[in-house]
């Protein structure tokens, strides 16, 4: 690289470098720091590197528990956004209307334009006991008492589902969207039927859109806690509410950071095993 | 002869327009068939409604003696190559090609040996693990047609198969092309806007001209007596002669093209005083400097350009009327005979020429 292009490319970075070392690097470190010191009983921190918060976690099956709800969380909002947003993401692709697709787009991106509180809220006024969806149930005589539907794991499902589901459809469609459509035609004259292009075809070429998005709904999903907190409250065993709670009601802010850090390597940790097992996915198709 | 493929009063419209006006075509076992014309007339639509991308409004589509319209393309077993060639790149050549048997649920062992007999009859031996982005253009035209071919298709469907490949590659794999259609015996339709494409790889050839069918026949046929002006036009660099009929003895005929007399030949009937376009091809044309004593049709003029091609030399004749002729003279040494401004003369024979009923304005949208 001459002198002059090293400039350029200096340049050309300088500007994100020195945003994410301010903004992103610099409290992450100071983060780390405050999770290797520790609060006294007296609610005073004390610098002092010990890995008594680590050591809290790893021993205290209320964490525990949290890890293991928020796994579930996760498998089950990530299968959903898949099986639903799959299908709607290449719905959108292939309708041969423009009309149509730019009104799909529209749909599928309009809800990120909107605060996740309100959305949230949202499923709040749905899923209330006296909220529209048992209303509509008991004026049409299906159920004779309201069911109880805000505060379950199952409305935490639906709620984040619908909060995270552009995520996943988004970069499907746009693999989908570069996937030319005459290896389809050439699939079907070799005798594939519609299934078999799908399957041998068009999935395992999909599959970027299908990785990219399944990460980026695994890590919203393991962070997620203000969707789950306003349908469920803040006794939902989720980790990132745990954090939330642990921070801003215990304050003990060491114990918070602590846990921040448990969360970003297990987050790391799935995101590379939901990789390994897609591509294993991929390989036995293809 | 058996017939493998039929069309019979197919037509298709794209929305409110037409792109096929009842279509009848009847491909022989074993023929290479090319549809030939230029980009709209309708050959490719034909070419996806025999492999069942497309269904036609009307008519129908026969493959081996079975009526398949309402056959998927996938149960029709139609070979297509692609213009793009449209290999998975997912897959390596071996894949590629053994994709066709796979979703057949051949066995392991079968489709071992016939894919290594596709590759061998395309000269990709020994490549059968390579990924396809490792491939150069030629390489993957072949992957197209082994993988075409190993499902054993009933018909091989190409659609400008050639057209992505630089010239020299292009004529090296018309000859391929040739040998193995030859070698394999399969039915073959050959979709192509180039018209030395499908001369040279065509049994016979159906030039296309917006939805319709021009005229069929074998190369030679097509070349030498086109029957409309469209294919005239379309084959060779013809040069279009308009005038008049003035005498007729027999299949002789004598055309008043302005101050000249023009000397051709025509079988059919035709009244005298009736306008016709005389057709002298470029290559059929032959020039001079002195008049030659026994050519019949010779016309003074001087040549306004040249446009040297190495083994041969095109010119631009201009008459003292303004006519213009187009002239097209073989050079084996590689040197042309003739410089601009010259004077020269232009001749041909009789029998080169070809005569089409119409006047200058029916074929105004033809001829520049």
């Amino acid at each position: 690289m001459s002198p002059r292009r090293r400039l350029a490319v200096a340049g050309l970075l300088a500007p994100a470098v020195v945003l994410l070392l301010l903004f992103f690097v610099i409290p992450s470190v100071d983060l780390f720091r405050l999770s290797l010191a520790h609060m006294d009983a007296q609610r005073s921190i004390h610098h002092d590197l010990s890995l008594v918060n680590y050591r809290n976690f790893a021993t205290n099956p209320y964490f525990h528990r949290m890890v293991w709800g928020s796994v579930k969380l996760t498998l089950a909002v990530t299968t959903l956004c898949l099986l639903l947003g799959y299908p709607a993401a290449y719905f959108m692709v292939r309708v041969r209307s423009t009309v149509a697709r730019t009104l799909l787009y529209a749909i599928v991106v309009s809800p990120l334009l909107i605060s996740v509180i309100v959305r949230s809220y949202g499923w709040v006024v749905l899923l209330a006991n006296n909220g529209v969806v048992n209303g509509t149930l008991l004026s049409l005589g299906l159920i004779e008492r309201p069911m109880r539907m805000l505060g379950t794991f199952g409305s935490v499902i639906v709620a984040t589902v619908h909060v995270l589901l552009p995520f996943m459809m988004l970069p499907i469609a746009s693999a989908l969207q570069s996937l030319d459509t005459v290896l389809e035609r050439a699939a079907q004259s070799l005798g594939a039927s519609p299934w078999q292009t799908f399957w041998r075809v068009t999935l395992p070429l999909s599959m970027p859109g299908v990785v990219a998005g399944t990460s980026l709904v695994i890590a919203l999903t393991l962070g997620i806690y203000i969707t789950p907190l306003l349908v469920a409250g803040p006794l939902q065993p989720l980790f990132a509410i745990g954090i939330y709670y642990v921070t801003l009601s215990q304050l003990d802010f060491p114990l918070g950071a602590a846990l921040s850090f448990v969360l970003l390597a297990f987050t790391l940790v799935v995101i590379a095993l939901a990789g390994r097992l897609l591509k294993a996915v991929k390989g036995s198709v293809a | 002869m058996d017939i493998d493929v039929e069309l019979r009063g197919v037509a298709m419209a794209y929305g409110a327009t037409p792109v096929l006006h009842d279509l009848d075509l009847a491909v022989h076992k074993g023929e290479f068939l090319s549809l030939l014309g230029p980009s709209g007339c309708g050959k490719t639509t034909t070419l996806n409604i025999i492999g069942g991308f497309l269904t036609p409004l009307r008519g129908t589509v026969t493959l081996g003696g079975r009526v398949v319209n309402d056959v998927p393309p996938y149960r029709r077993n139609t070979g297509m190559v692609f213009q793009s060639y449209a290999l998975f790149p997912h897959m390596n050549v071996f894949d590629n090609v053994a994709f066709g048997l796979k979703v057949r649920r051949v066995g392991a062992a079968d489709i071992a040996r016939r894919v290594r007999n596709a590759l061998a009859l395309v000269q990709l031996e020994g490549l059968d693990q390579r990924a396809i982005r490792e491939l150069s253009g030629g390489q993957q035209q072949r992957v197209a047609i082994a993988r075409a071919l190993a499902i054993d298709p009933l018909v091989l469907l190409m659609d400008e198969p050639l057209s992505n490949l630089d010239a020299q590659l292009r004529r090296q794999m018309r000859v391929e092309l040739r040998r193995l259609q030859r070698q394999v015996g399969i039915t073959t339709i050959f979709v192509t806007h180039d018209q030395e494409e499908a001369l040279t790889l065509s049994d016979r050839l159906v030039v296309m001209n917006r939805g319709r069918i021009e005229q069929a026949g074998t190369p030679i046929e097509l070349y030498r007596k086109p029957r409309t002006p469209f294919v005239a036009q379309f084959l060779g660099h013809p040069n279009f002669l308009f005038g008049t009929v003035a005498e007729r003895h027999g299949s002789d005929v004598t055309v008043q093209v302005g101050v000249h007399r023009v000397r051709a030949t025509y079988e059919d009937a035709i009244a005298g005083g009736a306008p016709v376009a005389v057709v002298l091809r470029a290559e059929s044309a032959a020039l001079h400097r002195m008049a030659p004593p026994e050519r019949p049709n010779a016309l003074p003029g001087t040549i306004a350009y040249t446009v040297y091609l190495g083994t041969s030399s095109e010119y631009e004749v201009r008459l003292a009327d303004g006519i213009r002729l187009r002239v097209i003279e073989q050079m084996p040494s590689g040197i042309p005979s003739f410089t601009e401004g010259e004077a020269v003369v232009v001749s041909w024979a009789p029998e080169d020429t070809i005569v089409l009923p119409g006047s200058r304005e029916s074929m105004a949208d033809l001829v520049p």
